[in-house]
């Protein structure tokens, strides 16, 4: 959409702040900078562009230049000319990325981080993607709303309550791979002490983190993962409605639940939690829980069941928070495996592994007498298949839908099937399931094997409420992740993406329906995709 | 943005609000619509909008468009606030992803537009202090520069260089780092 020529220069036109607006949705700052050049009118309207970017890869290089060395000091002149000119204006967002830190003096940085903590209003990013000697200190007072900080493993220090520190306007705090100095309690006191808005904390691989003390009225919002020495989480949050743990308290050596060095809790009271994410760290035990506030909690995610048939083990996280949610309706979770063979052990050692590996007890997930998992409405399983072997599915699945009587709508992702060769003895021993709301099933992942068509016969015979059932093959699945126009060359996706489903399949589907003998299969091989409807 | 937080305000967006183009066109909207317009949302506030809502610096042609651009978007954020969580953004938590792909394929057809329009766009947006319409629509133009040559972009918005060879050479210095 080229002018025509005497079309009149409508975006010079522009008043001024519709200009800054435009200039910071660039990519990068310098791109603004080189509007400059255009003519007298944008000579110096850049330098004040709502958003500013600054990187120190060569800006012209482009992504293959990206390893390119800049000529020193021309990227920090740029900056502090930049800030200069600015002078106290403020800013709308300001990311920082260091690529080449050796371009930079640690002083220079510290300066910028100053800076801009003190003027950009929403957001500061500073972004620094080699590991680097210096510390990079927050300063004790900022007015910035949102402090987002990818440290690459470099030291940050926080403020100090001691020292009065204020950040006032904080409300997200999102600090990524930081070697925290002074540990969990230089950032339990900053977050405690000198953020009293703060309503989102976001942490991730922090390194030194093995306590984490919160006393934050404001906080709505925790994100922890990959705290792998974290040992004592102690939360106090009176507004708190998300809590995300994700593979924290990783333990290295074995297990001593009566040894107290070796003990590692989870404490947090939240009245008015709603929603937890909780997934271990692979081969642990889950710390001790002690949640206070689970009565309001509607929605869980990120569980992992470790599954051996229908027996559970109760090392995760996942089935105590099913079975301590009494008002959860909405669950996301993950069926998995876990034993000797799953971890390349040879056959004959797979039974006396060491407790380390396949940490807790095998206990039976439908045991006579067991009580459904609060009130759950919908559930999506993703079966981590490469590490679930194939025997299993039918069983584990059903243990879990016998938890679970009030569903009305399950999906099931299914993936490649797992190498394990662990023997499980399905004893033949079934519950009745009824599940009396079910009304809507989708199953991806679908390959026609004997124990998914027979986990779709286990579902009709269990409900007779169901309205649609879809199941995709992996092609559907392939063809649906991606625009329609791409055109999967079918040799790639058969060798790839599963082998075309055979036509005896469909002919089996079709005998597989509600009990009730109504609904009917619409079975499309060529697109994958086998759809009942009532 | 625009949603209506309290019951009365619930109540009061069945209620219509007429607008009229500098043309003297006039429009009949919901006033669930026409306050995502922040202008419009303080003239209501303030008990100014009997007889119609005059916008003199927008044509008919421009105001239908908006228009168009507010109904749609004024029944998402009618969904927003419908949901029970304030959390849609916590990555396990229920979006309705359809939703707001439709809304981005929407939006992307809005912005299917010539030149002349999308500035007289953006110009509406601004004076009647819609974000989101005015973001939309000053990212088109930030993409339509993004990866240009000064040259390209002067050529593309018929800009004229009355920059002196000697200060041009200036301003390069001046931001050599943007140009290395």
């Amino acid at each position: 959409m080229d002018a025509a020529a005497g079309d009149p220069d409508r975006i010079s036109a522009l008043p001024d702040d519709l200009l800054h607006l435009i200039l910071g949705f660039l990519p990068e700052t310098t791109a603004a900078a080189r509007t400059a050049v255009l003519s007298r009118r944008w000579r110096h309207v850049w330098v004040h562009a709502r958003n500013l970017v600054l990187s120190d890869v060569v800006p012209t290089a482009g992504y293959a230049g990206r390893r390119c060395r800049a000529t020193p000091g021309y990227f920090a002149g740029f900056v502090d000319r930049l800030f200069a000119r600015r002078g106290d204006a403020g800013i709308g967002s300001l990311t920082i990325r260091l690529y080449n830190h050796q371009c930079t003096p640690p002083e220079k940085v510290a300066e910028w981080i100053r800076y801009a903590v003190q003027h950009a209003a929403d957001s500061f990013l500073p972004r620094i993607a080699q590991l680097s000697t210096a510390t990079i200190e927050l300063p004790s007072h900022g007015t910035t709303a949102s402090i987002k900080l990818n440290l690459y493993g470099s030291t940050l220090r926080l403020p100090s309550p001691a020292a009065a520190s204020t950040y006032g306007a904080l409300t997200e705090l999102v600090l990524h791979s930081p070697l925290l100095d002074g540990g969990g309690r230089a950032l339990g006191d900053f977050a405690s002490s000198c953020c009293p808005r703060l309503r989102k904390l976001d942490i991730g691989i922090p390194m030194c983190l093995p306590e984490l003390v919160l006393r934050a009225d404001a906080l709505e919002e925790l994100r922890l993962y990959h705290s792998e020495d974290l040992r004592e989480l102690d939360v106090t949050a009176p507004n708190l409605r998300v809590l995300v743990v994700d593979r924290c308290f990783f333990r290295s050596e074995p297990a001593h639940d009566d040894d107290v060095s070796t003990r590692r809790v989870a404490r947090v009271v939240a009245p008015r939690l709603e929603a937890i994410g909780m997934r271990d760290a692979p081969f642990c035990k889950h710390p001790d829980l002690d949640i206070h506030g689970l009565a309001g909690v509607c929605r869980l995610g990120d569980l992992y069941l470790n599954m051996t048939g229908r027996y559970y083990r109760d090392a995760s996280a996942g089935v105590w928070l099913l079975e301590n949610c009494p008002g959860v309706e909405h669950v996301e979770l993950s069926l998995g495996h876990r034993c000797g063979g799953s971890l390349g052990f040879p056959a004959d050692e797979v039974v006396n592994l060491p407790e380390f590996w396949t940490p807790g007890e095998l206990i039976d997930l439908a045991a006579e007498g067991t009580a459904p998992f609060g009130s759950v409405k919908s559930l999506k399983v993703d079966m981590k298949a490469s590490y679930f072997p194939q025997n299993h599915l039918v069983e584990s699945m059903s243990s879990l839908l016998l938890r679970c009587p009030r569903l009305t709508s399950l999906s099931i992702s299914k993936r490649a099937s797992c190498t394990c060769q662990c023997s499980y003895d399905d004893s033949g021993y079934h519950r009745k399931i009824s599940l009396g709301s079910l009304a809507e099933v989708e199953i991806s992942g679908f390959t026609g094997k004997e124990e998914e068509t027979d986990l779709v016969s286990l579902l009709f015979e269990s409900s007779s409420s169901i309205k649609r059932m879809t199941l995709l093959t992996r092609a559907a699945k392939i063809l649906g992740s991606q625009p329609w126009k791409v055109t999967v060359p079918p040799s790639w996706n058969e060798a790839d993406h599963g082998q075309k489903i055979d036509p005896l399949v469909a002919e089996k589907l079709k005998g597989i329906t509600c009990s009730t003998g109504q609904g009917r299969w619409d079975i499309k091989e060529e697109e994958g995709v086998y759809t009942w409807t009532y | 943005m625009a949603s209506a937080g309290s019951g009365d305000e619930k109540a009061a967006a069945a209620a219509m609000i007429t607008l009229i183009s500098s043309d003297n066109e006039k429009f009949e909207v919901t006033e669930a619509t026409a306050t995502l317009s922040q202008t419009i949302r303080h003239m209501i506030e303030d008990g100014c909008t009997d007889g119609g809502v005059p916008l003199p610096n927008v044509t008919s042609k421009i105001l239908a468009r908006v228009i168009e651009y507010c109904k749609k978007h004024a029944t998402a954020a009618a969904g927003e606030e419908g949901s029970s969580s304030s959390f849609s953004d916590a990555a396990f938590l229920e979006v309705d992803r359809a939703f707001l792909e439709e809304l981005e394929e929407f939006d992307d057809a809005f912005l299917e537009v010539d030149r002349a329009t999308l500035f007289d766009l953006i110009l509406a947006a601004n004076y009647l202090d819609i974000k989101g319409l005015l973001n939309l629509t000053c990212q088109k133009v930030a993409d339509s520069v993004k990866g240009k040559t000064p040259e390209q972009i002067r050529e593309m918005y018929n800009i004229v260089n009355d920059l002196t060879p000697e200060e041009e050479a200036e301003i390069r210095r001046e931001t050599q780092w943007a140009f290395e």
